[in-house]
C-alpha cells in the first residue's frame, strides 16, 4: 500500500505545473506526511514504522482492562497473607509456645491492638512520632542537597572527583551507627548529633548513585545540547542532571531506607525523645506491648518516607514508563 | 537573510594519540560547501567521515588546517549548526515538542510553541507534540530530531548517518522528507552515509573518501534533476552514477580490510596495510 501510494504522489508531482519555490514543498511534505502517517493499524497513527505495540490506539485499551483482574486478585492474596502472618503471631503468642524460640514474653496481636489505641490518645507518643519524622527530614533532605550537587561536580568534572572522592573513599565504609560516640562529641546538642547520623547515614547512598547517574549520560545527548546553543550550565542543568534522576532516585530511595537504620539506632543510644528511643525505653521499662507498637511504628513511618519517594520521582519523572515486575 | 553557511574546510588533519600510537583519522582533507548546496561524504566505515563532520559541528578540533564557517573558524559546537546524530539522540525526559523547543530555549526566545508547532506539522508530527520519544518509533524519533536541528534557523545542517538505523522503507520516506524540508529552508547540508542510492538521490555533489587515514579520493556532481522521485532512481543516469560510485567505494572498502583489487579479483592481504598480529597469522 505504501509503494503505490509513494508512486501516485510523485505522479502527481511530475504532471502538475513546476510549482514556485514558495508552494511546492509544502503541498508535497504534506502529501509524504500523509503517506508517512498511515500505519500498520490503519487508523493513521503510526507511521508505516512503529511496531504495534507502540501505537497508542493499540495499546490503551490493552493498558485499561488488563490490570482490573490481578488487582482484585492482588488484593486477595496481600489479606491472605497479612491474615496468615496475625495469625501465626496469634497462636504462638496465645498458646505460649516455647520451642528453641520463646514466646513466653511476646505479647499478642489483640493486646497490642489495645495498647495502640490507649497510646493514641497520649500525646506522648504522638510527640516521638513528630521528632522521628523531623530528624529524618532534617537529616536526609541536607544529605540529598549535598549528596546531589556533590554528585552532580564529581560526575562532571575530573577536578572535583579528584580532589575530593579519596577522602570520601576512605569514609564511606564507616557504618553511620560507628560515628555515633565521635557525633555527640562533635556537636552541641544531642539533637544534632542525631540528625547528623541520619545525615550520614543516607549521604553517601545518594552521593555515589547521583555519580553513577551522571556517569551513565549518553555522551550523544550532551553534544546534542552543545550544538543547540546550550553553555556548560544549562548542560549541566538541563541534561545531567535530568538524565541522571533516574539513578537519584535509587539513591534517594536506598538513602532513606539507611537514614531510619541509622535514626532508630542512634536514637536507641544516645536519644531522648523518638521512636527508636520509644522502643528502647519499653525495653528497659519491661513494656512489652510498647516494644511491638514501637517496631510497627517504625515500619510504618518508613514506609510511608519510601512512598513519597517513589511518588515524587513520578510526579518528577512522567517519561519513565511504570515497571510491572514478574511475568507469571 | 542573505544567503549564508558556506563551509569551506582547508588540508585540515586529524590524528588521535601520540608516538608509536599515533592514528591518523583524516589526512589533509579539503573540501567546500557552497550555501545551500546539498553535499555528501562517503566511503567505507572507519575512513573519518564522521570526524570531519564533528569537526563542522565543533565537536572537535583540526590538528592542522582550518575549518570556516562563512570565513570564520569554527571554535565550538554552536546553534548556528544544527546535527542529527546516527543515534537517537532527543532528551528522554521532554517531549516532543520540548525537544524541538529546546535550542529556541537556549537562544531565550519566549512564544517557542507556535513556532515548534508549525515545525512538527511540516514533519507530520504535531499528534504527537506532547508524547514522550520513547513512545515514538525509530522513524519518528529521527524526524523529531531534523526538526529540532532545524528550529534555531541554523546556517547549516550536519547529518551523521541519520537513517543508518531505519529499515529501507523508512528510509525512503525519509529521504522525501528531508529534500522537501531542506528546499523550504534552503540551508547547506553535509550528509554521512555509506548507502550509495541514498547519497545520489539526495546530493547536489558527492564526495568519496579514501580508507583510513581518510582523504578526499573523488568528488561527483549529481545532475540529477529535482524534485527527484522514485523514477529518478531507474533513470540510466542514476544507475550510471551508481556503478561509478560504487566501484570507487569497493576499492576503499577492500583497502580499509587489508586486501587490494587487481583485475577485479581478490589477491592476498598486503602485509604493509595489515596490522602485525594479522602478518604474523598468515
Amino acid at each position: 500500500m505504501s509503494i503505490t501510494n509513494l508512486k501516485k504522489t510523485q505522479e502527481d508531482d511530475e504532471s502538475s505545473p513546476p510549482p514556485s519555490v514558495t508552494t511546492w514543498p509544502t503541498t508535497a511534505l504534506a502529501e509524504v506526511v500523509e503517506l508517512a502517517a498511515i500505519g500498520p493499524c490503519g487508523k493513521g497513527c503510526c507511521d508505516g514504522i512503529a511496531a504495534p505495540a507502540t501505537c497508542p490506539e493499540l495499546r490503551r485499551p490493552v493498558a485499561r482492562t488488563w490490570p482490573a483482574l490481578p488487582n482484585l486478585q492482588a488484593l486477595v492474596l496481600g489479606a491472605l497473607s497479612l491474615g496468615f502472618f496475625l495469625g501465626m503471631w496469634y497462636l504462638a503468642t496465645h498458646y505460649r509456645l516455647d520451642w528453641y524460640i520463646r514466646f513466653n514474653n511476646i505479647p499478642t496481636p489483640g493486646s497490642v491492638f489495645e495498647k495502640a489505641l490507649e497510646l493514641w490518645h497520649k500525646d506522648q507518643f504522638l510527640v516521638n512520632m513528630g521528632i522521628s519524622t523531623r530528624r529524618i527530614l532534617i537529616g536526609f533532605t541536607i544529605a540529598s542537597v549535598i549528596g546531589i550537587s556533590l554528585g552532580l561536580l564529581i560526575g562532571r568534572y575530573r577536578l572535583v572527583r579528584q580532589l575530593v572522592f579519596p577522602s570520601l573513599e576512605v569514609l564511606r565504609p564507616i557504618p553511620a551507627i560507628a560515628w555515633v560516640p565521635m557525633a555527640i562529641m562533635l556537636w552541641p546538642t544531642n539533637e544534632v548529633s542525631i540528625i547528623f547520623i541520619t545525615f550520614l547515614g543516607s549521604f553517601f547512598p545518594i552521593l555515589l548513585n547521583t555519580v553513577h547517574g551522571v556517569n551513565s549520560v549518553d555522551p550523544v545527548l550532551i553534544r546534542a545540547a552543545r550544538s543547540l546553543g546550550a553553555n556548560e550550565f544549562n548542560v549541566l542543568r538541563l541534561v545531567i542532571l535530568n538524565g541522571a534522576l533516574p539513578h537519584i532516585f535509587t539513591g534517594l530511595t536506598v538513602g532513606m531506607g539507611v537514614a531510619w537504620v541509622s535514626l532508630i539506632a542512634a536514637e536507641m543510644i544516645s536519644g531522648q525523645f523518638g521512636v527508636g528511643y520509644f522502643t528502647w525505653e519499653a525495653y528497659s521499662l519491661i513494656q512489652y506491648s510498647e516494644i511491638v507498637i514501637g517496631m510497627i511504628t517504625i515500619g510504618v513511618l518508613g514506609l510511608a518516607c519510601s512512598g513519597m519517594i517513589r511518588l515524587l520521582g513520578k510526579l518528577l519523572m512522567p517519561w519513565i514508563k511504570p515497571h510491572v515486575g514478574g511475568e507469571h | 537573510m542573505s544567503l549564508s553557511g558556506q563551509i569551506a574546510i582547508e588540508n585540515a588533519s586529524v590524528s588521535f594519540g601520540q608516538g608509536a600510537a599515533r592514528i591518523d583519522a583524516v589526512h589533509e582533507v579539503s573540501l567546500h560547501i557552497e550555501p545551500g548546496e546539498f553535499v555528501t561524504l562517503i566511503g567505507p566505515s572507519g575512513c573519518g567521515k564522521s570526524t570531519l563532520l564533528n569537526m563542522v559541528a565543533g565537536f572537535m578540533m583540526p590538528t592542522s588546517g582550518s575549518v570556516m564557517l562563512d570565513g570564520k573558524k569554527i571554535k565550538g559546537p554552536g546553534a548556528d549548526r544544527g546535527v542529527v546524530f546516527q543515534q537517537y539522540s532527543l532528551f528522554p525526559w521532554l517531549t516532543v515538542r520540548k525537544n524541538v523547543e529546546f535550542g529556541m530555549r537556549m537562544k531565550g526566545l519566549s512564544d517557542r510553541e507556535p513556532a515548534a508547532r508549525t515545525l512538527l506539522g511540516l514533519a507530520g508530527l504535531l499528534a504527537f507534540a506532547d508524547h514522550y520519544p520513547d513512545q515514538l518509533s525509530g522513524g519518528m524519533k529521527q524526524r523529531v530530531g531534523i526538526v529540532r536541528a532545524l528550529a534555531t534557523s541554523p546556517q547549516v545542517l550536519l547529518m551523521d548517518e541519520p537513517f543508518g538505523a531505519l529499515d529501507s522503507q523508512t528510509r525512503i520516506v525519509m529521504q522525501q522528507i528531508l529534500t522537501n524540508m531542506w528546499q523550504k529552508f534552503r540551508i547547506s547540508v553535509l550528509f554521512i552515509t555509506h548507502d550509495i542510492d541514498e547519497a545520489i538521490f539526495l546530493s547536489d555533489r558527492v564526495y568519496v573518501m579514501t580508507a583510513r587515514p581518510g582523504c578526499i579520493k573523488a568528488e561527483i556532481q549529481i545532475n540529477l534533476p529535482r524534485p527527484r522521485t522514485e523514477e529518478t532512481m531507474i533513470t540510466p543516469e542514476f544507475t550510471r552514477l551508481k556503478l561509478q560510485l560504487r566501484k570507487l567505494i569497493s576499492e576503499e572498502s577492500l583497502k580499509a580490510m587489508g586486501g587490494e583489487l587487481k583485475d577485479g579479483g581478490l589477491e592476498g592481504f598486503s602485509v604493509e596495510v595489515g596490522a602485525s598480529g594479522v602478518s604474523e597469522l598468515i
